[in-house]
């Protein structure tokens, strides 16, 4: 019963009982108790009517048409700014839904135009709120329903098919959660990539090798459009693959191509195996480092180049381990770091590795451990972990610092991560200008010419020559000179 | 019995029979804690909405359906580790939304500003971390501005702390730039970028309070970058070439403009105003530019972008067909294009024949860079690959004393 009527029940009810209370003729041609009794029964209907919606059965009986759903119901937000912490997450009305009933008993007409509508508003910017609802609400759908949603979606409207990404993404994402494998088979039936990845994710959830084994299903050009969508959900840290080593390592052996550095699966297996390696390394670092050894020799045929691409495929699932052991705190990735021969390295994790030294035992220990370093290379690589840690915490500090540096590879490391760091805080991702300023804020003459010779090598990739970077620059001629002097081609003894 | 009295007990009645079904009902209905789906006026169009906020509490707590989550967790991390408990990504994404929601402002700053102290730059890809911060953005924005500050040099991820609140006021965002270090109202490129591209007319209202900020500049490629992103090969670009420029005058607009040089199938000679903002750019600024013009070089106006057009034009004609392009190198002969044509010829072909490449390079005329930078390019090539012919070459060639001292570092 709507509101209006129900008011208009109400009123209409009391008026009944006034007139009824109070006409003198009724007095006269009733008895006492038939009077009595009549008042009470009519006080008792103005109050079911007055309680009607509380009393009378749910509103799903009766669903409001699809056609009387306005989208004019839905709220604007509330500007907030800085100034006042006020709160902003308002109501959002998820039009096309009753209040009074959950979303699974509706229509799929009015579930459908309901998530269309909440959709269109996360695609513009919506809330948490509007994230969380969306999330919830699908959780109430079964299989059937999800899959009969997707269906609806994908349909066009007045000859345009809309294209609902977080009604999509959600709906998916449930599908999966009900039933990897079904889901699993839907996505492969309409070769839909992001629809297959949702259901892998889910499967590598309940267990990796048997998201490995339906992966070396998939045919490899649409295997390659799943991975990259793969690839970005395992980024999200949400939802760990599981399983044990040795088992990826049969479903692997079976399907090498899979982990081939060529093949376009190779950066998600790297991942998978890499959550998987790293849940082991939790409990036991040690055991985790053998079976990926382990793993290693078994999965790199025998050859003449065996020992170092088993190396190198130790390095890679390592450096997933590592990065994804540090972000869950604890000290499991330091004990992986430090079981890793030096050709079980890359140039990434031993930057990380510094910083994360520096992060946990401060400056010194990360110096230490930045110049204890067993090669050139992996000198300027901790370095750059170190200058980086150092300048957020004190930038004029660690620029300084760079001055008290030895001429060599540690230096030209923290320089270079100059750089870096300077795009990194502005958002200037290859802007020569930017870089330039850095380099610029270097504290003596010799560090800026040092940073300005290394930035000139660099820039000879975008097709820029040394001389006309060095004209660009903001040094005097004599100092000009010198660089021309520093990067001449011609070498003269 | 007198007809007052019975008036009086008729009314008596009716009111305790009313008042009966209400204490009935009251109990039956009462407490419409349902998770958010209360009902409140069943005459508007049906609807499922968020639970009010609770008085006494400036966050805003989502509707509840799940079990409350674990109790306990100081960190960020932790709560997103407990929530993975729940089953599925899909699961485990909505019990730590929910976990996230009902957090306090000043817990969830707190525990976003220890992820700010961790120094791991992926952190702030995760989304724990970026629904955690956007949520703080929107309840507290004040909060999520300072956090900003303090994160942002070393999480990118982090931009989402000020991305509710700049939609929400891009005003009141915008003033709040302008008191920022210029490095910082650098960084908020990324936020402007998202801001402007789902709707450019919000740069439109605070374009006049940026033009003299970088932030105004990321601004004004983010919102053709928006335009772009919408338009169907072959449309018609007047609107987006009018949108920028009621852009305010100078380095907005000429981003603006220069942007629209990736329009779809745009021919940048076709539209003089796009060409001439292509053509106001540094060098390294029309960088970003190559691949939409360089297939179109000719069409574009003299100066550094054309130069790089012709000469990357030219690069990957040589990589494909050296004798092909050479010739088209030659037919340029005289002409202002030759010079950069040469560079791009020596830049695909040093690395293979040095000594052919270094004679070319010898033929540019020795005005304007080109010269010296193929010079440059062939000659570091020639001494990698045979040091002792390019001693001897450089102390032969034809070279002016510039040239010799940029080539060996000593004057002759």
């Amino acid at each position: 019963m709507n509101e209006a009527l129900r008011r208009g029940v109400v009123a209409r009810s009391s008026f009944m009982l006034l007139r009824l209370s109070c006409t003198s003729s009724l007095l006269n041609y009733m008895k006492p108790p038939i009077l009595l009794s009549a008042s009470l029964a009519a006080g008792i209907c103005a109050g079911i009517a007055a309680r009607w919606s509380e009393i009378a059965p749910s509103p799903s009986a009766t669903p409001t048409p699809v056609s009387d759903v306005s989208t004019s119901g839905l709220t604007v937000e509330k500007t907030t700014s800085p100034l006042s912490d006020a709160s902003a997450a308002e109501e959002v009305p998820l039009l096309g839904a009753s209040e009074n009933e959950e979303f699974h008993a509706l229509t799929p007409e009015k579930q459908r135009d309901a998530l269309l509508n909440l959709s269109t508003h996360i695609s513009k910017g919506g809330t948490c709120s509007d994230q969380f609802l969306m999330a919830r609400v699908v959780n109430q759908l079964t299989f059937e329903q999800t899959s009969l949603l997707l269906e609806s979606l994908a349909k066009p409207e007045d000859g345009k098919t809309v294209q609902p990404a977080a009604a999509r993404t959600a709906l998916l994402e449930r599908l999966a959660a009900l039933n990897p494998e079904r889901a699993l088979e839907l996505g492969k039936s309409s070769q839909d990539p992001k629809a297959t990845q949702t259901a892998l994710m889910a499967m590598a959830q309940k267990n990796g090798a048997e998201a490995l084994k339906a992966m070396a299903q998939l045919p490899e050009k649409f295997r390659a459009s799943v991975m990259g969508e793969m690839r970005q959900g395992f980024n999200d840290g949400i939802g760990k693959a599981t399983g044990t080593l040795s088992e990826l390592t049969a479903a692997l052996k079976a399907n090498p191509e899979l982990f081939d550095p060529k093949s376009n699966a190779e950066g998600t297996v790297r991942r998978l195996v890499g959550q998987v390696a790293s849940q082991a390394a939790a409990s036991d670092p040690n055991a985790a480092m053998r079976d990926l050894r382990k793993m290693a020799s078994e999965l790199v045929p025998a050859g003449e180049n065996s020992k170092a691409a088993e190396s190198a495929l130790v390095a890679k699932v390592a450096s997933q381990m590592t990065r994804t052991l540090r972000s869950e705190g604890g000290s499991a990735d330091l004990a992986v770091y430090n079981a890793l021969a030096d050709n079980e390295k890359n140039s990434f994790m031993v930057t990380l590795e510094a910083a994360a030294q520096f992060r946990r035992q401060g400056t010194d220990a990360a110096i230490q451990f930045a110049e204890k370093q067993s090669s050139d290379q992996f000198s300027k690589d901790a370095a750059a972990g170190v200058w980086w840690s150092l300048a957020q915490q004190d930038r004029s500090a660690a620029l300084q610092w760079i001055e008290s540096l030895p001429q060599g590879a540690f230096r030209d490391g923290a320089l270079n991560s100059v750089m870096q760091e300077s795009m990194f805080r502005t958002r200037s991702w290859g802007d020569t200008e930017q870089s330039i300023k850095a380099g610029m804020d270097l504290v003596s003459k010799k560090s800026q010419l040092d940073y300005f010779a290394v930035m000139a090598q660099q820039r000879r990739g975008d097709g820029t020559s040394p001389s006309e970077f060095i004209s660009s620059l903001p040094l005097t001629d004599a100092d000009k000179r010198e660089l021309r002097r520093r990067m001449a081609p011609i070498q003269m003894k | 019995m007198s007809p007052r009295i019975l008036s009086a007990l008729c009314l008596v009645c009716a009111v305790s029979g009313f008042q009966l079904v209400d204490a009935l009902t009251s109990r039956h209905t009462s407490p419409p804690n349902t998770g958010g789906v209360a009902r409140k006026d069943p005459t508007a169009a049906p609807t499922l909405t968020h639970s009010p906020p609770p008085s006494g509490n400036a966050s805003t707590p989502l509707p509840s359906e799940n079990p409350p989550a674990p109790k306990g967790p100081k960190s960020l991390l932790e709560l997103a580790n407990s929530c993975e408990k729940a089953g599925s990504p899909a699961q485990s994404r909505l019990a730590l939304m929910e976990a996230i929601s009902k957090l306090k402002p000043e817990e969830l700053a707190g525990m976003l500003a220890v992820e700010a102290d961790n120094n791991d730059f992926f952190r702030s890809g995760r989304f724990d971390f970026q629904f955690a911060a956007k949520r703080l953005s929107e309840i507290a924005p004040e909060k999520a501005a300072a956090l900003w500050l303090k994160t942002h040099a070393a999480h990118p991820g982090s931009d989402i702390l000020l991305t509710s609140w700049a939609k929400k006021d891009p005003q009141a965002f915008a003033s709040w730039s302008l008191g920022l270090p210029t490095d910082s109202q650098r960084a908020l490129s990324g936020t402007m970028a998202q801001l402007v591209t789902e709707d450019p007319q919000r740069l439109l209202g605070i374009a006049a309070q940026l033009a003299g900020s970088p932030a105004g500049v990321s601004g004004a490629r983010g919102a053709i970058a928006g335009m772009i992103a919408k338009a169907s090969k072959g449309a018609d670009p007047a609107e987006a070439i009018a949108y920028a420029q009621a852009l305010p005058e100078g380095p907005m607009r000429t981003a603006a403009l220069a942007e629209l040089a990736r329009w779809p199938s745009l021919d940048p000679g076709a539209h003089p105003e796009i060409a001439a903002a292509l053509s106001e750019l540094s060098p390294s600024q029309a960088r970003r530019y190559l691949p939409q013009v360089t297939a179109v070089a000719d069409k574009l106006p003299q100066g550094a972008l054309r130069d790089s057009a012709y000469a990357a034009q030219m690069t990957g004609a040589a990589k494909k067909n050296p004798q092909a392009a050479a010739q088209k190198v030659e037919s340029l002969s005289g002409s202002p294009d030759y010079p950069a044509a040469v560079r791009g010829f020596v830049e695909a072909t040093a690395a293979k024949d040095p000594a052919a490449a270094i004679e070319w390079a010898l033929t540019i005329p020795q005005t304007g860079t080109q010269r010296s930078a193929a010079l440059e390019k062939a000659a570091a090539a020639y001494f990698r690959s045979k040091p002792a012919d390019a001693l001897k070459w450089v102390e032969t060639a034809p070279l002016s004393s510039e040239e010799y001292l940029m080539l060996t570092g000593r004057t002759r």
